[in-house]
């Protein structure tokens, strides 16, 4: 994207637009056949009726990816195309990865553990990426409590115009969120942990006081 | 057997924190050109987020992408989940 008002070039930026409408469009049908193998790897494993969908990505947020991963272009993005399971607890997370891992091992390209390696952002779940038809297609496995966490990241995002999702904003949500994401996880363990627990009062006080969010409701 | 997949487009609103339109195609091709149209159409306004997803049924996308459907507001999470004692 061109920064300088006199160096804009609108027939390469509508070109540009076009190349990236284009290449994703190509990922729609590989996305799909994933969703649909994940589906059935999700039911084997979980004899539950499965929580699978998939969605192609955000044109703004592919622009934005571009721009941090400096020297980088469409083809090596790997999330373009996505599919997700969410699954009801550990014991379901465990008994899909082991499934994917079983009948996908030879087509991953790429593993992902953030219950292993916790980024920043406090984000888990775990990550594939597999290949399809010659395009990469990401696959993510999170549990219900997981879910639940990445979906108060997204909503804060929204309404407060950060990106926290990335790492990045104000120092106090970051402490929020992964406070709250190492507390879940103590639940998902089923061993709720009372001094995290307090690290995540103490992390929601900073928040409401400084007006991220309006206070509780409960005493 | 399995469902055939159902593409949802949305448009979520940032100002009202809520879905204003929800568009449904069974048609894969037919759905990502919406989808282009309709980010092309809001190129240069950033108070929509528009995103296409496919599932079995919306029923699971509110499962998978819940942050579209529920508004959290300004709530606390441990007040929507987690009980405080």
């Amino acid at each position: 994207m061109a920064n300088d008002a006199e160096d804009f070039d609108v027939e390469k930026y509508l070109d540009a637009y076009e190349v990236l409408d284009l290449f994703r469009a190509a990922h729609q049908s590989p996305m799909t056949r994933v969703t649909m193998g994940l589906r059935s790897i999700v039911k084997t494993a979980t004899r539950a009726d499965p929580i699978v969908s998939q969605r192609l990505k955000r044109s703004p947020r592919i622009v934005r990816k571009l721009i941090r991963m400096e020297n980088s272009n469409l083809a090596r993005l790997e999330d373009i195309g996505g599919c997700r399971a969410v699954v009801q607890d550990l014991e379901q997370f465990e008994a899909v990865r082991s499934r994917i891992e079983r009948v996908w091992g030879d087509q991953v390209r790429r593993r992902r553990d953030y219950l292993a390696e916790v980024p920043d952002s406090g984000y888990r779940a775990a990550h594939w990426v597999v290949e399809r038809g010659g395009r990469r297609i990401e696959v993510q496995v999170r549990t219900r409590l997981q879910q639940q966490w990445a979906n108060a990241v997204e909503s804060a995002d929204s309404r407060l115009d950060l990106t926290l999702k990335d790492g990045v904003g104000p120092d106090s949500m970051l402490e929020y969120f992964r406070a709250l994401g190492d507390y879940i996880y103590s639940i998902d363990i089923g061993k709720p942990d009372s001094s995290l627990r307090e690290r995540l009062t103490a992390a929601e006080d900073t928040v409401i006081e400084q007006g991220f969010y309006s206070g509780r409701s409960k005493a | 057997m399995t469902a055939p997949t159902v593409h949802f487009l949305l448009v979520y609103s940032l100002k009202e924190g809520k879905l204003v339109d929800q568009k449904e195609f069974t048609d894969s091709a037919k759905a990502v050109k919406a989808y282009n149209e309709a980010e092309a159409a809001q190129r240069d306004n950033d108070s929509y987020e528009i995103v296409l997803i496919g599932s079995d049924s919306i029923q699971t996308i509110m499962k998978t992408h819940g942050h579209y459907f529920s508004n959290q507001g300004e709530s606390i999470f441990s007040d929507l989940l987690l009980p405080t004692s």
